[in-house]
């Protein structure tokens, strides 16, 4: 990235103008450390402050036509430029700047030539043979922009808005794909794709043609002249950034020059997930793989700075975007100028987990578009940003031009998540990429449910911040919190202790007005909001909210449908069952969270916090679950709905195990709340034992959950452990090990008999138990409801295989799994085992 | 180089002050890019900002004693790392950085391991077992220190003024070769070399031993994990430096990055410094890149570069904007260490005014005088104009044993006999005229000296001075006095680069860290005395004492009786 200013017409052209002009884009010079370069034309004012990526012996802007008529300030990269270049045969180029056709395609084509472009930019280019101009931003906003308009008369054009914030009475966001002509004075947008209109497309889904399509966009973005790497958080997206590069690294110019063996990166606080999920992927692709620690007071240390970069008091921008700029810094500081990021591909595929609840397709696929038009405020600011600060430039090969096109034009019926036909968040991608001869990524990577990047740093990193956060923001300014800041009003002491940084760096209200506000549940836009009732009464900005819909949750929800309501209300924390509710965008580790002891005693005391604080599992869990344990055998079919859901299980290893964990936390809460207090010391040293447990390799969880689970069952007073164990524990622990696929090829060959058995056994043990009385906490009601679940899982698991196999023979088959099968079965055999201990117990 | 900061002894709500720390701390960043660490204990803050050049992964720094009582934050390079690190065998160190031995040595000998260093550093230890702590900067003053006292009663430690100039009540300059313990409340001096008593030497001139010392200087400073280079000027300093280094860098550890060795040269097109370095880059070899600037470029930059280097020198000023600009090219490479030629003059009697010097004597203490001034100037200069951007300038001729030997040499040998051919700094290029296996072609080894602001080319300066003449009036100027009592600037471009400083740097005790007094082309205010005719002309560039200048001997038979026609013959 570079940094670019421009001043035009500011009825001033004096040396005081000059440096004051200088001294502005100074502050941006962090986005362009090697150059830097002003041109001054009369009262207008271009200035540059270069990274050096593509030619960087020649390429120090601002760049001219051959007469220097035009002149032309950039921030970005064209990767088409070659073939631009080619169509320009006339023109003679003075560097070999990828950004230097910009000046001869407007000489050529006049302001119509921006669409021609494919690639990231914000330019200005100034005419100075009629003194007009033109602003333009990429059709995404991967690079950022601001413009703004002085007293004078002058319009500023800055790539960050520290750039202009003291000199311009207004400024704002430039609008991505728009470009602004001072000839008739206004912005008009130029990027035009067809889904902009968000009219539903209906090409079907090709998956091979969306991973050509990716490919290119990968290979396009291999255009350097220096080092580069990869950010690999092991996530699904990153993964198949890292797999494509290396794969294509090879034949590139980059590799010439820089080797062709890939460096990818990854920052985390130490053992949290991300780092390891990482380290399983680059050892996979054999890149040279860097791992960079912080600490949570390096991270809040840094938070100040994190602010002043990225500009904006958004929540979870600022949450994730503080591990990115220290992970910058380390990347930088090894020579590295260029990182390829896989921003963008969770809006295009709907892979946020509230996506699950969407209503039908068309909600579906108008939500996906809103996300994208609103990228340039959120993930594109935080990764153009947060690298930017040290001198980085990332790439986001998911929002291609083209790619998006593609994307964009598959029919949204196949995007949508559906359980029953095996189809998790971003099915389309992660099947395109399902290739058995040549894989791009293992199994149960390709098929790992989505981490938010600031959970995937380490647990205790958003806990950390919150405890910061209430260190510094009383009661008393919470309460004044909608009168200082009337718009936006921070509703977390977390959101207020960033609002008084952010105002303090940029004061204006122009500036406050440049970050996104509104209703959001789980980074939904406002509209999607309403496709739940419940969500608009429980406004958490993280990915808690929608914990509902992950798996995880869904394991959960057997748990708390279990519960007796009115402990649920006391006890909002069960909802973090997985131990982080509340704290991320995403449930996805929740599992793995409720092992982090630290991260649950955090949480407990976040409950307080503030009406964010999330009970969302009562409330998102659906009326099957939140209701009166009476009505429960009637709403069969939707508890049903969730338990495949849980099938569909991540392949993580420990995805299982904290469950019980979770458990009995509750169960300790609950003596707790009984003054228990032997007994709440007994399930604390069982549920640490757990964590430490869970911390050890993956292997041994798998069978020390369940033994864990058994041994910290506290006699009667959690009755839910018991259950849990004898239904969600077992058949999760299929999918959990196996992903949906493999498990569902199992059961479908080999178990599918045993496993309905076991659900009429399960059901007769309930039915018995609801012949003798509820027993405290114990919903017989309910159990039954649930067993009849069961019965439609098997059958939906047997029919979504016959699909998914079907899907699958594109390009891959379905191979049962001889080795791991013994494992199944022992499973089923504990199932039987742990079903017998309920029946006893009742 | 690094940035350290360090407050000790905060009176009030030291936890508090944390964010503050920080802030100012992020001051210091350009110095060291790559990480930053704050360590806290009690009423103190350690901060540092790092750039790595030793042990890149895991020389994070604060660094610390096995049992971490013992907390040190440090700017510089230690080359004798190893072998200080074979002397304590009992200690168990936690990371490769050379720094990290100095805790260790504090723990083993006390206070008095100061002189054990071999290198350059500024560093403030901390000994949390007492709460005591000390301060060291290293003999020359090559890395910037600063002391300073808050009203509160804290000591603040500072690489660059910026970072205490604004909450401390007094600072100034931590003097080079000092050391401050809070047991004993003061400053005092722990580099005591024979030459530092101003007593004349007699070891007669040894060549050979001349030159293996200087090798040896060179080869120390190969130590690094990163890329590196030359700052190649191609006058006989930079010159040689570079051939030795070109000579010794496959056998060194810095050899990972390839034997080919990187050289910089910035200057106006068609300078004279492009073309004498270019010739000397291909004689020796290397991998060289040239950088042009404009005269525009160079005062765009102005402000920046006052602010970095910290003060209203004008020669300083002058040469550093160049030094500046090529930096940021430099690091744009990937070049995070270069070597450089400063000190040669000032340990050789290198300037063109010491052609005037009326005896060994007087020849020798200021040679003496001008090494002591060295971290006010050219160390400045070097030190902050490469730190701007990240990058780490080494100077091999400030070597503690190499300063030993050039410095107990009998100054006869020194001083300047065009009589018996021998100009300046012919010791030294005597000492690498090697027939068989040149250093340098013959006529790059006995080429006269330009000083740096005037090898960029030659409309450098007259482009600064014509700027300042449009931004100073002559009105301005005349109530200079009034407006700057102390160090008043006598021509436009003084004044023009005083309203600079004092924007960044209003304190009065900021505008004494720098020095004044009378000086003509670079000499102290003593040798002003060498010749009467300087005195009425005081013109701080060399171009003064152009009438010792080869080409002005020339000259001076044809006006003899204008000795000295403002600088503006010759060359010009």
């Amino acid at each position: 990235m570079c940094g670019i200013l421009a001043v035009l017409g500011c009825s001033d052209d004096s040396q005081a103008k000059r440096v004051r002009v200088l001294e502005l884009s100074r502050r941006l010079k962090h986005r362009g450390p090697d150059w830097s370069g002003i041109y001054q034309h009369g009262d207008c004012y271009l200035a540059h402050q270069r990274l050096a990526i593509v030619d960087p012996a020649s390429g120090d802007q601002p760049l001219y036509n051959e007469d220097k008529k035009i002149v032309v300030t950039v921030n970005g990269e064209i990767y088409n430029h070659e073939e631009l270049r080619l169509s320009l045969h006339n023109h003679k180029f003075r560097t070999g700047s990828d950004c230097d056709v910009i000046a001869h395609l407007y000489e050529e084509h006049g302001e119509n030539f921006v669409d021609m472009l494919d690639g990231i930019f914000s330019f200005v280019l100034l005419d100075t043979r009629d003194n007009s101009f033109l602003v333009a931003r990429d059709a995404i906003g991967i690079t950022s922009l601001y413009i703004g308009w002085g007293l004078d008369g002058s319009v500023w054009i800055s790539s960050e808005l520290k750039g202009l914030h003291d000199e311009c009475e207004h400024f704002e966001s430039f609008p991505p794909g728009h470009l602004y002509s001072s000839k008739n004075g206004c912005l008009r947008r130029w990027y035009n794709p067809p889904w902009f209109s968000e009219a539903i497309p209906s090409t079907p889904y090709d998956p091979l043609a969306l991973r050509r399509a990716f490919e290119n966009a990968v290979i396009k973005r291999l255009m350097t002249d220096v080092p580069f790497g990869v950010l690999l958080s092991g996530g699904l997206d990153s993964s198949l950034v890292a797999s494509i590069t290396s794969r294509y690294l090879a034949g590139t110019k980059a590799a010439k020059h820089w080797g062709a063996q890939l460096h990818s990166f990854c920052v985390g606080l130490e053992g949290s997930p991300d780092l390891k999920a990482a380290k399983e992927v680059a050892d996979y692709l054999g890149t040279v793989h860097h791992e960079f620690h912080f600490t949570v007071q390096d991270g809040i240390d840094a938070i100040e700075d994190v602010i002043y970069h990225i500009e904006t008091y958004d929540v979870t921008t600022i949450r994730a975007s503080t591990p990115m700029f220290l992970m910058s810094r380390k990347i930088k500081s090894l020579g590295v100028k260029m990182v390829i990021s896989g921003e963008g591909s969770d809006e295009i595929f709907g892979g946020y987990l509230y996506f699950h609840k969407a209503p039908n397709k068309e909600e579906f696929h108008r939500e996906t578009c809103r996300k994208i038009k609103a990228l340039h405020q959120y993930d594109c600011l935080r990764a153009n940003k947060a690298t930017s600060a040290w001198g980085l430039e990332a790439r986001v090969p998911f929002l291609d031009k083209e790619f998006v096109n593609v994307a964009m034009s598959i029919d949204p019926e196949w995007k949508m998540i559906k359980p029953e036909q095996g189809r998790i968040e971003k099915w389309i991608l992660r099947r395109a990429f399902d290739d058995e001869k040549q894989p791009y990524l293992p199994k149960h990577i390709l098929y790992r449910q989505k981490e938010q990047f600031s959970d995937g740093v380490g647990y205790s990193w958003i806990d950390g911040l919150k405890a910061h956060a209430d260190q510094h923001v009383n009661d008393k300014m919470m309460l004044n919190a909608a009168h200082i800041f009337p718009h936006n009003t921070p509703t977390t002491k977390e959101a207020y202790y960033y609002r008084m940084i952010f105002e303090r760096f940029f004061p204006q209200n122009s500036a406050r007005l440049s970050v996104p506000g509104g209703a959001s549940v789980a980074c939904s836009t406002a509209t999607a909001v309403e496709w739940d009732a419940a969500w608009s009464k429980n406004l958490d900005p993280s990915g808690r909210a929608a914990i509902g819909v992950h798996n995880s949750a869904y394991e959960k929800h057997l748990v708390n449908g279990n519960m007796n309501s009115k402990i649920m209300d006391s006890i909002p924390l069960t909802n973090g069952v997985g131990g982080h509710v509340g704290i991320s965008r995403s449930s996805a580790y929740i599992n793995k969270c409720s092992s982090g002891s630290s991260a649950t005693l955090a949480q407990s005391k976040e409950v307080d916090v503030g009406p964010s604080s999330p009970r969302p599992l009562a409330a998102l869990a659906g009326p099957s679950i939140a209701g009166d344990p009476s009505t429960r055998s009637s709403e069969q079919p939707v508890s049903s709905n969730q338990v495949p859901n849980a099938e569909v299980a991540s392949d993580d290893n420990h995805v299982l195990a904290p469950r019980p964990v979770g458990l009995c936390r509750e169960a300790a809460e609950r003596a707790e709340e009984k003054e228990n207090n032997k007994h709440l010391k007994e399930l604390v040293v069982w549920w640490k034992k757990a964590d430490e447990e869970l911390r050890s390799p993956s292997h041994k969880v798998k069978t020390l959950g369940s033994d864990l689970l058994l041994r910290s069952r506290p006699s009667a007073t959690c009755p839910n452990c018991a259950y849990a164990a004898a239904f969600g524990h077992n058949l999760s622990l299929k999918f959990s090990m196996f992903g949906h696929d493999k498990a569902a090829a199992i059961l479908k060959i080999h178990d599918l008999q045993k496993e309905l058995r076991a659900a009429k056994e399960a059901k007769k043990a309930c039915a018995e138990a609801l012949e003798q009385g509820k027993t405290e906490g114990f919903s017989a009601g309910r159990l039954v409801g649930r067993t009849e679940g069961l019965n439609n899982v098997a059958r939906r698991l047997a029919d979504g295989f016959d699909q998914h196999r079907l899907d699958s023979s594109l390009d891959t088959n379905l191979q049962p799994y001889p080795e791991e099968e013994e494992n199944v079965v022992a499973g089923s055999d504990e199932f039987e085992v742990l079903l017998a201990e309920v029946g006893n117990r009742k | 180089m690094c940035g350290i900061l360090a407050v000790l002894g905060i009176a009030d709500n030291p936890l508090g002050k944390r964010p503050r720390i920080i802030e100012l701390s992020r001051r210091l960043r350009h110095r060291g890019p790559d990480w930053s660490g704050l360590h806290h204990h009690q009423n103190c803050y350690l901060a540092h900002e790092r750039l790595a050049i030793v042990d890149p992964a895991s020389g994070d720094q604060p660094l610390y004693n096995e049992d971490k009582t013992i907390v040190v934050t440090v700017n510089g390079e230690i080359y004798n790392h190893k072998e200080l690190r074979e002397r304590l065998k009992s200690h168990e160190f936690r990371t490769g950085s050379d720094c990290e031995v100095i805790a260790h040595l504090y723990e083993e000998y006390g206070e008095e391991f100061v002189n054990m260093l071999d290198g350059m550093f500024s560093f403030v230890l901390l000994d949390t077992r007492d709460n005591s702590f000390i301060a060291a900067r290293d003999a020359i003053g090559i890395t910037p220190l600063y002391i300073g006292w808050g009203l509160d009663g804290s000591v603040w430690f500072a690489s660059e003024m910026k970072a205490l100039s604004d909450d401390c009540e007094r600072f100034m300059s931590f003097l080079p070769g000092h050391i401050y313990s809070s047991k004993l409340g003061g400053l005092r001096r722990w580099y005591n070399p024979p030459w530092f008593a101003e007593q004349i030497p007699s070891t007669p001139y040894e060549p050979i031993v001349l030159r293996k010392a200087f090798e040896k200087a060179v080869v120390k400073r190969l130590m690094t994990d990163v890329p590196f280079g030359v700052l190649l000027s191609g006058g006989l300093d930079s010159s040689l430096v570079a051939s030795v280094a070109s000579r010794y860098l496959a056998d060194s550890e810095a050899a990972q990055w390839g034997s080919q060795l990187h050289t910089f040269c910035i200057g106006l097109k068609g300078s004279p410094d492009l073309k004498a370095a270019k010739e000397v880059a291909d004689y020796l070899g290397t991998r060289h890149h040239e950088f042009h600037f404009t005269v525009q470029e160079g005062i765009d930059a102005l402000a920046e570069v006052i602010y970095h280097i910290e003060t209203y020198d004008v020669t300083t000023i002058r040469a550093s904007t160049p030094m500046f600009l090529m930096s940021r090219k430099i690091r744009a490479l990937g070049v995070k260490m270069v070597l450089s030629g400063e000190g040669s003059d000032e340990i050789f009697g290198g300037y063109l005014y010491f052609h005037k010097a009326p005896n060994k004597e007087e020849f020798h203490q200021e040679t003496c005088r001008k090494i002591k001034a060295l971290h006010l100037y050219d160390c400045l200069r070097a030190n902050k104009s490469t730190s701007a951007w990240g990058v780490e300038a080494r100077v091999p001729f400030l070597d503690k044993e190499f300063i030993n030997v050039a410095m107990s040499i009998d100054p006869e040998w020194k001083m300047i006999r065009p009589d018996l051919g021998r100009i300046e700094k012919w010791i030294l290029r005597n000492a690498f005229d090697d027939e068989q296996n040149p250093y340098l072609p013959k006529h790059i080894l006995y080429r006269q000296k330009e000083q740096f602001s005037d090898g960029v080319g030659y409309s450098w300066i007259d482009g600064l001075k014509d700027h300042a003449n449009q931004q100073v009036t002559d009105a301005m100027l005349a109530n200079a006095s009034f407006v700057y009592p102390e160090n008043t600037p006598t021509t436009k471009e003084g004044y023009y680069y005083r309203t600079i400083f004092e924007r960044f740097f209003p304190k009065n005790a900021a505008r004494s860290t720098v020095p004044g007094g009378p000086s003509v082309a670079c000499s102290t205010a003593k040798a002003v005395e060498w010749d009467a005719a300087w005195s009425k002309n005081l013109d701080p560039s060399g171009r003064a004492a152009l009438g010792v200048h080869v080409a002005a001997y020339d000259e001076a038979k044809v006006a003899t009786e204008a000795p000295a026609v403002n600088g503006f013959s010759g060359k010009e």
